[in-house]
């Protein structure tokens, strides 16, 4: 493990246009240096052919040459070609400099700095309204905030940003950076449950910032209106509202009572579902491996 | 593993899914292409593997889902196509 003591930290560079076809020069270049290496690095902005004035922190590219540390595994979906070269994500640098070495410069620093000097204008979960309402007051104050709800099936995700203080005041401005979700499975008396933190894929700066809200949380994430604005986003399905032990049984009962689906299992099958006995994401191959068993026990009570 | 017959199914191990590469056959909000993030281990150790955490490229949303979804070819393409 290296100990990065200068840096990271942009310079400008002077280079203004075209480098590569859908390639363009930021006039910035990453610099630091460590005990055990240094690097110098040109940061390029891919041009989305289709979106070409939506600009994402993932849009900025370094060459993957003078990169002089191992990057995580993962990163190698974060590379791609160019005619200047083999490219990587300026994010998924910083990630893997920031896992694997000790850096002094607090990220947050660096991502402030980014922010002032690279032309960042969007980001895939902007800000919602109340969003910083819906996190513990603690974790507002360092920029977190809830930025959107995803139930799917059993479960809701709460997903967080993180968001530059420069927008902070700015009741317009919608930019921040993913910072990971938790996954919550409601129990049937409408509460969250624990939750499971699903940080983002070891490859972007959301991950650092992910494992950084989550190192804060430990007494929970959510203020009182997240918790009740996750409830009502939540899906609230029959099964949902049943426990494991009512769900088995409403089941079975289901079962009895449709005797003429006993020799049709996919019908038996797609029958539950449509009574909302299970999720909606489960798949009716999934429940007809159940079925059999549950024939079973409708015909021995 | 659990191998499934029909010809629309592939033969995975759920062990060997983590950074895995999929393509949803019908992608929702632009989320086409997907990786497995975690493979989650069963409560029990005596159990099977039952799910895993996909994650969308596009916009780094995540979800568990039953890693035997993957198998339905009607559904999940493995790599990015």
């Amino acid at each position: 493990m290296a100990t990065v003591s200068i840096g990271p930290h942009l310079i400008k560079n002077g280079m203004r246009g075209l480098a590569a076809p859908e390639l363009e020069h930021t006039g910035y270049t990453l610099e630091l240096s460590s005990d055990e290496f240094v690097l110098n690095a040109s940061i390029y902005r891919q041009i989305r052919s289709w979106q070409p004035t939506k600009i994402l922190i993932d849009d900025f590219f370094v060459q993957f040459d003078p990169v002089p540390f191992r990057l995580t595994p993962a990163s190698e979906i974060r590379e791609k070609d160019s005619a200047i070269g083999a490219l990587v994500s300026l994010d998924a640098v910083l990630c893997s400099l920031y896992i694997k070495h000790e850096v002094k410069r607090p990220i947050i620093s660096l991502l402030q700095e980014l922010r002032n000097d690279l032309p960042l204008n969007h980001c895939s979960y902007p800000r919602i309204e109340n969003g910083s309402q819906m996190i513990r007051e603690d974790l507002g104050n360092l920029g977190f905030e809830v930025v959107g709800f995803f139930p799917y099936g059993r479960t809701i995700t709460v997903q967080f940003g993180w968001v530059f203080p420069q927008d902070r005041l700015e009741a317009n401005s919608k930019l921040c950076l993913y910072a990971g979700s938790i996954e919550f499975k409601p129990r049937p008396d409408r509460t969250l449950g624990k939750g499971a933190w699903r940080p983002p894929l070891e490859v972007t700066v959301s991950y650092l910032l992910a494992d950084w809200l989550e190192s804060k949380a430990k007494k929970g994430v959510l203020s009182e209106m997240g918790v009740q604005a996750a409830v009502d986003n939540f899906k609230w399905t029959k099964v949902s509202l049943l426990t494991n032990t009512e769900a088995a049984k409403a089941r079975i009962d289901f079962v009895r009572d449709h005797p003429e689906l006993h020799n049709n299992h996919q019908s038996l099958a797609k029958a539950l579902k449509d009574a909302e006995l299970y999720s909606d994401t489960m798949e009716i191959y999934a429940i007809k491996k159940q079925v059999l068993k549950l024939i079973e026990k409708a015909k021995a009570q | 593993m659990t191998q499934l017959p029909s010809k629309n199914h592939h033969q995975l191990n759920p062990q060997k899914l983590r950074l895995s590469k999929w393509t949803a056959v019908n992608p929702q909000e632009k989320e086409k292409h997907f990786l497995v993030t975690k493979v989650i281990d069963p409560e029990q150790p005596k159990h099977l593997i039952e799910l895993v955490v996909m994650e969308a490229v596009l916009t780094k949303r995540s979800f568990t889902m039953r890693w035997e979804d993957l198998t339905d070819a009607t559904k999940w393409v493995q790599g990015w196509v």
